[in-house]
This record gives structure tokens, sequence and C-alpha cells, in this order.
């Protein structure tokens, strides 16, 4: 741990608490906080500067928080804490939407990967229980219909979701077992249902 | 526990009483980080958290106890060092401490002896 890291995680820290402050108080605060790291890095170099730096800027959370309420008192507490937990929120709404977008390709090779593990373990032995010998096929007519699903919502979302619907849950539902399978089935299916709900929003006059 | 309007929190005396020998010491001005190493210096504990450092500051300075001003940009780049805001106790900041029944804090002397508290 050296200086500038711990100087860069407190004035992070402060940047998250005052978002949504007015520029002048906020700029005052943050401008606050870097004299204040600076002289404390001065007066205590090396490791134990930057850790007693980052104790203090640890053990002041609870009073910057309620700093920050009392700034937000006219508008309300809530706005503030709003304010203050949309950032992370926003950061995990996207990291969900990218994980639903890579859902039905990942659903896909899952089931391509069953069908080539599976396929080669019948054509070894009697399979137990009988139909196994199904699944590998159906892995492979599902990943084919998670895949058209997937991209064939593009033009027309419904149509897709049904197919991808199709391919991806009954099988998913089947392969239960392996844990990965109802997720990543949800997921690409909630994929294709939140395609559906976008198309379906109304359009603006420019584009009806 | 909530606490009485008007009363001053022990901390907040502490940074009046800090402000006061500052004033006496004729460089009557103070900043943050300055604050935060001559209360510790007192109470010999670590260093007070930015997070309760500059609320109490806030607070004092919404109540018109002390005043602040941002340095002069060309002395703080003399120096090669971000600016400094730097606090003055007011009148009405003076007549506080006075009024508070606070003596259990250490002599001028000791505070304004800090270490790292060059101005």
């Amino acid at each position: 741990m050296n200086a500038s890291f711990a100087r860069a995680v407190v004035l992070a820290w402060a940047r998250c608490y005052t978002a949504g402050l007015d520029g002048a108080a906020r700029a005052e605060r943050l401008a606050e906080l870097e004299s204040d790291c600076f002289e404390h890095l001065r007066v205590t170099p090396g490791f134990a500067g930057s850790a007693t730096l980052l104790l203090r800027c640890l053990l002041g959370v609870p009073a910057d928080l309620s700093w920050r309420l009392e700034q937000s008192a006219p508008r309300g507490y809530l706005h503030a804490a709003a304010v203050i937990i949309a950032r992370p929120a926003e950061l995990l709404l996207r990291l969900a939407g990218a994980a639903l977008a890579v859902a039905p390709p990942l659903l896909a090779a899952f089931y391509v990967l069953v069908a080539l593990l599976i396929g080669a373990a019948a054509l070894q032995a009697e399979p137990d229980p009988p139909w196994f010998r199904i699944v590998a096929p159906w892995a492979l007519l599902a990943a084919a219909l998670v895949v058209a699903g997937w991209r064939y919502g593009g033009r027309r979302p419904r149509t897709g979701a049904l197919i991808l619907a199709a391919g991806a849950l009954p099988l998913g539902l089947a392969l239960v077992a392996t844990v990965v399978a109802v997720p990543l089935a949800l997921a690409a299916t909630g994929q294709a249902l939140v395609r559906v709900v976008v198309a379906g929003r109304p359009r603006t006059a420019g584009n009806a | 526990m909530r606490r009485k309007p008007g009363a001053l929190l022990p901390l907040e005396l502490e940074i009046l009483q800090l402000a006061a020998d500052c004033s006496r010491s004729g460089a009557p001005e103070f900043y943050g980080y300055q604050a935060a190493a001559a209360i510790r210096s007192v109470g010999g504990a670590a260093l007070l958290a930015h997070g309760t450092l500059y609320k109490a500051l806030d607070r004092l300075r919404s109540r018109g106890l002390l005043v602040a001003s941002w340095e002069d940009p060309a002395a703080a780049e003399a120096e090669g060092r971000p600016r400094r805001r730097l606090y003055r106790i007011t009148a009405e900041g003076q007549q506080a401490l006075a009024d508070a029944a606070h003596t259990a804090l250490p002599p001028a002397s000791q505070r304004l002896d800090a270490p790292g508290t060059a101005p």
C-alpha cells in the first residue's frame, strides 16, 4: 500500500458521499480533504502514514454519512440515501444487464457441452437410465433453439422469446441437478423477455 | 441520545479552545490537519477521523462560531502543496467558549507545540 493509493481511496470515498451536493459544497469538501491528505502524508510518510490515513477515513464514515444527510435535510433523507446508493446500484444494474446479454450464448454453449459429454458416455456403455439416449440430441436441439430465438429476437422479440424459452426451459429444468442449467435458462429467458418489454414501449412521435 | 439545541460537543469545545489558543498566540488561523494533530497531542490517541473532524468544523462554521476562508493560491503554490482552508474563531465563538463550563482542557502551550502543526 502506498501513499497515492491511500489518498485515492480517501478522495474516492469523498466523491461518493458528496455526490448530488451542490457544486461549491462538494468542491470545498474535496479540496479540504486533498489538503488534509497532503499534510498527513508529509508529516507521516511511508506505510504508517498510508495506513493511518485510511484508518482516519474508515473511522469517519459514520460521521461522513451523517453530515451528508444533514446537508440534504431540506430535500429529505430519502433523497440523500438514494443519491448515495445510486452509483453502486447503477453499476450493479449494468453488470446484471451485461450478464443477461451473454446468458443465451452461454446457455447454448452449456447445452452443447452436455450433449457432447452425455453422447460420449452413451456411445461407450448402455446408458442408465435409458432415457439418457435422448438427452444428447435434445441438448443439441435446445442449443439450436436458444441460438435461433436469441438471433431472431432482434427482429421479432415475441417470437424469438417463445423459441428461446422452448429451447431453454424444459431441458434446463431436466438438468436441475447440474445447478448451472436452471439459472442460465432463466437468465436467457429473462433476456428475451426484456427485449419483448423494450419493443412494446410506446415509440416517440418521430419514430411512429 | 439527542443533544440539546445549541449545546456544544466535547470535540467542538476542543476545537474552539484550539482556535482561541491560536488567536491568542498571534497566528489566529488554523487548518483541518493542524486541528487533528493538536487534538491528538492532547488526547494521546490516534488522529481524528476525517468525517468527525470536518463535520465538527462545518457545524461550528454554520453556527457562526468559526469563520473559514481559503488560503491564497500563490502561497500554497510557492510551497508546492494544496490550498488550506483556514479557520478563525469569531466573537460568538469566544463567547460560547467562555459560557461553556468546560475547564478540563490542558494549557494552550501544549496544543501549539503539537508535532506536524507548522503553519
